[in-house]
């Protein structure tokens, strides 16, 4: 099937590509070793620090593939070689797509197997099928802004800017400290972080808390700009370079 | 193959482009363009850089949308993926994802067509053998452009695109691609090559079209068109510019006058003849920029 060729031709070649292995698989997973592990002496504190940081690394993924991936992808003879071939939008996206949910998955899944070797973890069924759906569901507007940042910065600042968007996101949104610890200003900013109602959700799924419907009109505002931002950047760009 | 070029009379033509303009940043790249690749042919569009050799490319492939005008490609839309089955193009030099080996890049662009080449037939007709488990990264300039070429034909296409195929290849590597191209043509397929060598326009193609400043300013079969550009500059000292035949565009400065003539023995004779005093007489080749200009003088 041709939508497979485009999937195994983008993980192969994503693979192949030792900085983006472990900058955006391997990190988070490694920064919990180096930075989280040490913080968990109980479960709850240990579930919620697992819960950060499968955030934090489903969020590598919508930054890195999609940022850097597609401004470097733009700026790539290659790219303009793969519009001469035939292959319908569908099959584009799902080269896109495809590959990102399974890097994600992958980082997110590393990030747990380390959070069971190395912390006191324990999640009930339940919490786990709410911190698959947090995670679903925050990397719509996460992997729009990935693509915004794709569309709207060159193949030269992209890495730089999705590291700094990525890393002030992981931090604003307390995936490294606790917002609880944060000073009132930091709060106030942090409080209009997507990541930090992401993981907000996550947090409470963990905690076996009830979800309140404020951090799921925060997403979906988050969703609406970035598919506004995305799609204004792919007409500017595209519109301009293929028209 | 020999039903193709039978009935290649009744059906539309390869591609073609009616009236097309194109400006980037108000900059005109085309302006009216009109170009016909009839089945069968072997194209030579020829032009210096930046004449729009590539911009008339970009748009028979649907990568860009005239502002004007319209392109055609197998009588359909260059957009259309039907139209895009039937078609090879050569992706730009060293474009090819670094980490990717050779095969996997093979198997990816064949995936797209219902009647690929095999793989053994392409590596061996493009002298790509024992380079299928290796890295494009870690390919030579020349094997990348043999690599290019060989996914241009490796959908088995009716029509080929090349944009400057041989630039950066060594020798060898050139005759091979062009050994390539001529069978692939002997067999009834069509070629459309942009180029800025008379030489390989010269050596491949049966027809050529010649572009400068995004207009087409000859067009014809390969003598014809070749007998137009091949011109020499007869070089002499003179009070003035004599009034001979044939001279495709003079100029004069400092004492020194340049006749641009296709035919340079002749042009002497007639100085001759005509009792012309020169000194310091000297004939030299042309450029092909300065026979674009003349062919733009010639008709504008």
């Amino acid at each position: 099937m041709l939508a497979l060729a485009h999937v195994r031709m983008r993980v192969l070649s994503l693979l192949r590509t030792p900085a983006y292995v472990v900058g955006t698989l391997a990190m988070p997973s490694l920064i919990l070793i180096f930075l989280g592990v040490g913080l968990a002496d109980t479960t709850a504190e240990a579930n919620v620090i697992m819960a950060s940081f499968t955030v934090f690394a489903v969020m590598g993924i919508a930054f890195f593939q999609f940022g850097v991936g597609i401004a470097e992808h733009r700026a790539s003879p290659w790219a303009t070689f793969e519009r001469i071939l035939p292959a319908s939008i569908v099959v584009r996206l799902a080269g896109a797509v495809v590959p990102a949910v399974l890097f994600a998955a992958a980082a997110a899944g590393l990030v747990i197997l380390v959070a069971h070797i190395f912390m006191p973890v324990a999640l009930g069924a339940v919490a786990w099928l709410q911190l698959g759906l947090v995670l679903l569901a925050g990397s719509v507007p996460l992997s729009l802004l990935g693509v915004a940042i794709g569309y709207w910065v060159s193949s030269r600042a992209a890495l730089p800017v999705a590291n700094i968007v990525y890393l002030g996101l992981a931090f604003g949104g307390g995936l490294f400290v606790p917002p609880r610890l944060f000073p009132g200003l930091l709060d106030a900013i942090s409080q209009c972080l997507i990541s930090r109602h992401i993981a907000g959700l996550a947090w409470r799924a963990v905690d076996g808390a009830p979800w309140s419907p404020a951090p799921w009109l925060w997403i979906t505002c988050y969703t609406v700009a970035g598919f506004l931002l995305a799609g204004w950047g792919y007409r500017r760009d595209e519109g301009e370079r293929y028209r | 193959m020999a039903m193709r070029s039978e009935s290649s009379r009744v059906l539309e033509p390869a591609a073609e482009l009616r009236g097309v303009a194109k400006a980037f940043a108000g900059k005109a790249a085309l302006a009216g363009l009109d170009l016909v690749l009839p089945r069968g042919a072997f194209l030579a569009l020829l032009g210096p850089n930046g004449a729009g050799k590539t911009t008339a490319l970009s748009l028979l492939l649907g990568l860009r949308i005239p502002d004007c005008g319209e392109a055609l490609l197998l009588g359909g839309s260059p957009l259309d993926e039907d139209v895009r089955r039937r078609i090879g193009a050569t992706p730009q030099l060293s474009g090819f994802p670094p980490g990717l080996k050779v095969r996997e890049i093979v198997a990816f662009v064949a995936a797209h067509y219902p009647d690929p080449m095999p793989e053994t037939r392409l590596y061996e007709s493009f002298g790509l053998g024992g380079l299928a488990a290796r890295q494009v990264g870690g390919l030579s300039g020349g094997e990348q452009r043999r690599l290019g070429a060989a996914l241009a034909l490796l959908g088995n296409p009716e029509v080929v695109f090349l944009d400057e195929p041989s630039t950066g290849l060594d020798v060898e590597a050139r005759h091979l691609l062009w050994d390539t191209m001529r069978s692939f043509h002997a067999a009834g397929g069509t070629v459309l090559l942009t180029t800025h060598y008379l030489e390989e326009a010269d050596a491949l193609a049966d027809r050529i079209a010649v572009i400068h400043h995004g207009r087409l300013v000859a067009e014809g079969t390969r003598r014809d068109v070749t007998s137009r550009i091949a011109l020499r500059r007869v070089r002499f000292k003179a009070a003035a510019v004599p009034d001979v035949e044939p001279v495709a565009r003079s100029t004069f400065q400092a004492g020194v006058v340049t006749l641009y003539t296709s035919d340079a023995d002749l042009l002497v004779r007639r100085l001759v003849e005509t009792r012309t005093a020169f000194s310091e007489l000297e004939v030299l080749p042309a450029g092909l920029e300065e026979a674009f200009v003349s062919l733009t003088r010639e008709d504008p």
